[in-house]
This record gives C-alpha cells, sequence and structure tokens, in this order.
C-alpha cells in the first residue's frame, strides 16, 4: 500500500514538475520564435515616471510611432519614480527616459550623464485634500501659503498630510514647496511618509482624510475610477504647481551608438510633431502638448531646476 | 581467502581506544566466533575485517598484501569478495524484493536463482512485494542475511545475525553457514551472544573480547 | 493595455521553475561534496546558507543590477533587464533555501549508505546513487520549497528583471507595479493566481512530508 502511494506521488509529482517545465519553456520558445519571425527587431530599454505609464499615453504613442514610420522598435518599458528613472539613465541601463523632476533632471546633466532632447508635455500638480478642507487651503491666495496652513492645522492636530518620500518628481515638488514656506515638516506626527507610488498614496491620503500633492493626470484617472470617498482638489497654483515632462538620452557609453541615436532621435521628432497632435487630440487636460507654450516651459523648468 | 590483523589499534575519538593490540588470523576456510560482553569491541572489529574501517594502528593483511596501502582498484577487487551484515539491518527505500537485490543489482550480477532459493526456503514469497519500513525486525534481519547468502562471498561477515530470529530460522542460517563452509570452503566470521550447540559444532576457532582485547582463543 | 494574465502566470512558471531548477541541482551536488568533508567545516557551510536564507530578495535584487548593469563587472554581457537576470538572481533566492531543507538529511543518511554499500563489497562510488535514490522525497519536498520561494519573490524580478511588459513581466512585478498604479482588481486576480499556486505547493509538500518521508 505504502509503496503504491510512494511511487505514485513520486510519479505524479516529477509528472507535474516537468510539464510545468517543459510546458513554460515551450511556450517560452514558440514566443521566441513568433517574435524572431517577424523582421529584425530593434529592442531600446526606456525608463518613465510611473505617471506617464498609468496615464498610457507612452504606449499610445510608442504604437503610433512603430504606425507611422513602418519601423518595429520594442520599447522595453520601467515604470518608476523619476528619481529611480534618472539613476537608470545615469547608469546606462535605459537609454531613453521620460521624466518630471527639474531639479533632479540638472544635477544630472551637470555631470554630464543626461542629455535632455525636448520638453514635450505637461500638466500640473495639485494639492488634494478631505472636502472639509480642515486647514482651509481652498481659501490661501497660492500654494505656498497653503502648505503653511497645512502646518498649522497639522500642529493644532487637526489636518495630516502623506508625503510619497520617494524622490519622485512630485516628491521633489513637494519638498520645494516647503522650503519656500520655511518650515520644516519632517519628523511630525501629522507627516506621514508613504514611501510608495502615487496611486497607493492617493488612495492613502483618501483612506486617512489626509492632504497630498499629486499630478493631476493621476489623479484624474483614479476618480475616473470612482476609487476616492472623499479627495477632492483643492488648490491649484500655475506658477509653482506646474508639471513639466521632458525626455532624456543617456549619455552612458552603453547608448552611444549609432542605432540608438538614430531611434531616440527619430522618437523626439516624431513626439515634438505628430505626437504633439495625438496630446492634444487625446490627452488634453493629463498631459497637455508643449507646442506653443515652449518659452513658458523652459522658463518654469528652469525655474523649478534652480529651487533645488 | 587470508585474513590477518596484526597489532591492529582503534579509537574514534583520537583518544579513547576500543581496540587494543589486536593480532589475529583468519584462515581460509572456517567458521570463527567472536564472543563477548556489549561494548567490548566486537562490532568495530568485524567492520576492520571486513574493511569498511580503517583501522587507526596496525595492518590488515589480506592474501598476504596489507589493504591500506594497496591502490584503489586493488582494493575494491579486494573488498568485492567480503560480505558484512550489519547488527540492525540497514534497507533501502523500496519493496523488499528491490532489497535483496541490492547487491546482484549494485555488482551486475544477473543470476536471480540464489535468490530464489533463499526466498523459499525462508520462506519470504508473501513478503516479496511488501514495502522495507514495514518489516518487522526479525524479517528485515532474515532479508539482509538473505542478501549476503545470494551474493555467495568468499568471506561471510555476521555481527549477531541470531537476534531478532525464531529458531526454526536459526538453524537454517547455521546450516547454510555450514554449507559455505564445507561445500564452497568459504571463511565465516560471526560475532554473537547465542551459542548454539550446533554452531560450536562446526566452529574453528573462538574468540574471546573483553574490553578491546583479546582474551582468549580456544580451537 | 495590461498584458493576459495567462502569459504573466507561463512566464512565472518558466522563469521561476527554471531558476529552482538550477539551484536545485547546485544545493545537490553541494549537499554530496558538503556531506562528505569533516562535520565541523560541513556546519560551517551549512550556516552560511542558514544566514543566507534571511536576506531580502531586494538586496540580491540590488546586487545583481550592480554585476549587470552596463558599468558593472558584468555589464558586457547585456543581460539586464532580460528573463536570464531573474533567473540568475533567483538561483541565489532559492539555493540557500535548497540547501538547507536537504543537507542534514544528506549529512545523517551518507555514513549509513556508505556503510551500506560496503558491506555489500560494492566500490564506495556508488554511494551517492544510493544516497539520493534514498532521499528521493526530500529533493522532491526541497524542490518544491525552492520553487515556491523563487515564484513569489518580488526584489531580483523588479530590479534586475524590470517588470517589461511582454518580456520580463512575472506575477509579482505584475502585482506590484499594477497596485502602484492603483489597478488593485488585476493585482487582485494576480494575488489570487499565486495563492492559489502556493497552496497547492504547500499541500503537496505536506503530502510528502506525511506519507513519503520515513526513517
Amino acid at each position: 500500500m505504502f509503496n503504491i502511494i510512494n511511487k505514485t506521488a513520486i510519479f505524479i509529482i516529477s509528472l507535474l514538475v516537468i510539464a510545468v517545465a517543459v510546458g513554460s519553456l515551450g511556450y517560452y520558445i514558440w514566443k521566441e520564435n513568433q517574435s524572431s519571425s517577424m523582421p529584425a527587431k530593434n529592442v531600446i530599454i526606456v525608463s518613465t515616471t510611473t505617471s506617464l505609464y498609468q496615464i498610457g499615453v507612452l504606449d499610445d504613442l510608442f504604437n503610433s510611432f512603430n504606425n507611422l514610420t513602418n519601423m518595429n522598435i520594442s520599447f522595453n518599458v520601467l515604470a518608476k519614480g523619476s528619481g529611480e528613472a534618472l539613476r537608470l539613465l545615469a547608469d546606462g541601463s535605459a537609454c531613453i527616459g521620460f521624466v518630471h523632476a527639474p531639479s533632479l533632471e540638472l544635477q544630472y546633466m551637470n555631470q554630464g550623464k543626461i542629455e535632455r532632447l525636448a520638453i514635450f508635455g505637461y500638466n500640473e500638480f495639485i494639492l488634494v485634500g478631505p472636502k472639509s478642507d480642515p486647514a482651509n487651503v481652498s481659501q490661501a491666495p497660492n500654494v505656498i501659503e497653503a502648505f503653511k496652513r497645512i502646518y498649522e492645522a497639522g500642529e493644532r492636530g487637526d489636518a495630516k498630510f502623506v508625503s510619497r518620500a520617494d524622490l519622485s518628481g512630485t516628491n521633489v515638488r513637494e519638498l520645494q514647496i516647503w522650503n519656500l514656506t520655511k518650515l520644516n515638516p519632517d519628523g511630525k506626527s501629522w507627516y506621514l511618509k508613504s514611501g510608495q507610488g502615487m496611486s497607493q498614496t492617493l488612495l492613502m491620503a483618501d483612506n486617512l482624510n489626509a492632504y497630498t500633492l499629486t499630478d493631476i493626470g493621476t489623479y484624474l484617472k483614479l476618480a475616473g475610477q470612482n476609487k476616492f470617498n472623499n479627495l477632492v482638489i483643492l488648490k491649484k497654483d500655475p506658477l509653482y504647481l506646474i508639471n513639466v515632462y521632458s525626455m532624456y538620452l543617456s549619455k552612458s557609453s552603453n547608448c552611444d551608438n549609432p542605432n540608438t541615436w538614430y531611434i531616440a532621435y527619430k522618437f523626439k521628432d516624431f513626439l515634438m510633431d505628430q505626437g504633439q497632435q495625438i496630446l492634444e487630440t487625446k490627452y488634453k487636460g493629463l498631459v497637455d502638448p508643449a507646442k506653443g507654450s515652449e518659452s513658458m516651459l523652459q522658463q518654469a523648468w528652469e525655474t523649478l531646476a534652480s529651487l533645488g | 581467502m587470508e585474513i590477518n590483523l596484526k597489532n591492529v589499534w582503534h579509537s574514534y575519538d583520537g583518544s579513547t581506544f576500543v581496540l587494543r593490540n589486536i593480532d589475529l588470523l583468519f584462515r581460509n576456510s572456517g567458521v570463527y566466533l567472536i564472543v563477548g560482553p556489549n561494548g567490548s569491541g566486537k562490532t568495530t572489529l568485524l567492520k576492520i575485517t571486513s574493511l569498511i574501517i580503517k583501522p587507526s594502528r596496525g595492518e590488515n593483511i589480506i592474501n598476504g598484501k596489507s589493504f591500506w596501502s594497496l591502490d584503489e582498484r586493488e582494493r575494491e577487487n579486494l573488498r568485492s569478495n567480503i560480505i558484512y551484515v550489519h547488527d540492525k539491518p540497514i534497507l533501502v527505500r523500496g519493496n523488499v524484493r528491490h532489497n535483496l537485490e541490492l547487491g546482484m543489482k549494485l555488482k551486475k550480477k544477473r543470476d536471480r536463482t540464489l535468490i530464489e532459493y533463499y526466498i523459499d526456503r525462508y520462506k519470504l514469497r508473501d513478503l516479496e512485494r511488501k514495502s522495507a519500513n514495514k518489516l518487522s525486525a526479525g524479517q528485515a534481519k532474515v532479508i539482509t542475511l538473505i542478501r549476503a547468502l545470494s551474493l555467495k562471498p568468499e568471506v561471510l561477515i555476521l555481527d549477531e545475525p541470531f537476534t531478532f530470529l525464531d529458531s526454526q530460522r536459526s538453524e537454517m542460517l547455521i546450516e547454510d553457514i555450514e554449507d559455505i563452509v564445507e561445500k564452497e570452503k568459504g571463511l565465516v566470521i560471526i560475532a554473537t551472544h547465542y551459542m548454539y550447540k550446533e554452531l560450536k559444532e562446526i566452529s574453528t576457532q573462538q574468540i574471546e573480547i573483553i574490553n578491546g582485547e583479546i582474551q582468549r582463543t580456544q580451537q | 493595455m495590461v498584458e493576459s494574465i495567462f502569459s504573466v502566470t507561463l512566464r512565472s512558471l518558466y522563469i521561476s521553475s527554471a531558476a529552482s531548477f538550477f539551484a536545485f541541482i547546485s544545493a545537490v551536488i553541494l549537499s554530496l561534496i558538503a556531506s562528505r568533508a569533516e562535520k565541523k567545516k560541513a556546519d560551517a557551510i551549512l550556516g552560511i546558507f542558514e544566514a543566507l536564507v534571511g536576506i531580502p530578495t531586494t538586496a540580491i535584487g540590488l546586487l545583481i543590477y550592480m554585476l549587470l548593469f552596463p558599468g558593472g563587472p558584468l555589464g558586457s554581457l547585456r543581460i539586464l533587464y532580460t528573463p536570464l537576470a531573474i533567473i540568475i538572481g533567483e538561483i541565489f533566492v532559492a539555493l540557500p533555501i535548497a540547501y538547507t531543507t536537504m543537507f542534514r538529511h544528506f549529512q545523517s543518511l551518507r555514513g549509513t549508505m556508505r556503510e551500506l554499500v560496503l558491506s555489500l563489497g560494492v566500490p564506495e562510488k556508488h554511494t551517492s546513487s544510493i544516497l539520493l535514490r534514498e532521499l528521493s522525497p526530500v529533493l522532491v519536498s526541497s524542490y518544491l520549497t525552492s520553487f515556491s520561494r523563487a515564484i513569489g519573490e518580488l526584489g531580483v524580478a523588479l530590479i534586475a528583471g524590470g517588470g517589461i511588459e511582454g518580456y520580463t513581466n512575472v506575477l509579482t512585478t505584475a502585482i506590484a507595479i499594477q497596485s502602484s498604479i492603483g489597478n488593485y482588481e488585476y493585482a487582485i486576480w494576480l494575488g489570487l493566481i499565486l495563492i492559489f499556486m502556493t497552496i497547492v505547493l504547500t499541500l503537496l509538500l505536506k503530502f510528502i512530508g506525511e506519507y513519503l518521508i520515513w526513517k
């Protein structure tokens, strides 16, 4: 009896293991063959801030680019925070990057690690918080004043603030604004660090009745899916809360080859031409095209970069 | 085969010796009985004799050659003629049949007639397909004994072979031992507590060991 | 926009079965060698592997990244962000688990099996094959444990694999990325698949533990 169980069990388990291994290997080879039967494939690794990935705009742009140019380039997308996305560019782990953290971008540019190809789009950051608005930020004249009010309300125990604390573009901007208020919330009990992506941070703020700074794209995407109970837009500020998206090329030796450069510049040309129309028609309000606002955006970028 | 232990000492931990100054000669063909109380070093002596353990000091001379200074191939050749059966039976995963054939499988021998003969002789036909870990102590012991017998060794070394055996099977075993010595001119060395009359009658020599030293030998 | 759950699951199975297979083979070879070594040495090696079991997979992922990124010592291999990078990293994740779950059995049984082989007058080199056959249930359960560790880890897959859709995206990275963009529903489905597979594996382990291991 035992012997039968023993043998049958080992037999079945080995069968399972072999089936799984062979099956998935077979599938993988099939998949590889399928892709290699297509015309020679160029692979380029792209790092991007999570917000652009989430909005879905990059996939759309890549597909249109391939269709339009009759190229078959496979853009392998790494969705990260801007801090990590820039680090990957500097390392040469990714060759093209789409980010929104001007002060960090400037640092890496000054080190000669990356090169800016274009400012291609923008939207805005917004201050969101509970409907009841305990710190009364909606009545503040600008976002700096609004942050001061949150600080005071926080000290009174009336308000909370969730920070991403991950050196993402959004987090960098938030820290810049705290700098401008000359107040330091770090270490306060009402100042919570999520260490997570924008969506998770927004959901956290919603659950905790807290304020947080977000890019408008991510907020609208989630609001459109009815994910919030209590979180509303409370403050906009065109001067300090503009969110500028730029495209970068890594200057690492890994990306220093004609092929990568060709694709990068070709894509940049597309992005600044037909790409702008795609943004205009399909992503207005999520990511606005840079076309027509070039000098304003360049100026905003420089101001933001210099805020450190 | 002639096995000669010369001035053999053995220690497992490097400080206390379980065997001291052993000089023994096992001549070709015959039954040697080793007796002595528990813990006197019988098992260690048997394992050294059967070339499983290398003694800490002294020599083990097989057919005139010092075994442990031979090269690997010669050692394997000599060793293949010596079969040892443990006091506590060692069986492997699988059924009785597999365990009986284990030695033959490892030695790549084809002829299974002896196994069939012994299965019938010891009335084990019912157990053939039984899993080895479901056996009683006595059944396990018989199986390790048959496994050794069916290999037809020149030298057979048995550690307490009669423990767990009923009297009928003990008698059969003694007959089989007698056969090996009489018909095959083999050498059998047995450590035992049970001094059967029949065993005494066929024995060439009795060796008494106490506290790791040979007390006396008796023809 | 998001990849089908089916292909993510298959890719996960392929990557983690490859990783756990290589980890398992190395663990068996190491165990065979170490079980012949002195007990003190063998215990020291085991101690090191026991300590390695607890290392966060993220740390292993970073280590693999530092080795494989273009400026790293092995950067010229160009395998960062490929399934191979994940497999290599996961070998290091699975190896300590495979080794620690099997080695004690090798150590405790080798002596007995060696004596059995010698007592039958068979060359000592046959010990290993007898030992492996004897330990087969242990080996099966050890393989399954390292497989479930590999399929459930996130750090290596995210940092060395990148979670690229259609290429290196596996169950855990898909869960992480999809939940980071608030797509909890999709992430939950993947999570359920992962839970289902680990439960099936655990049941198999229990079954093996109860019915197959005897001494």
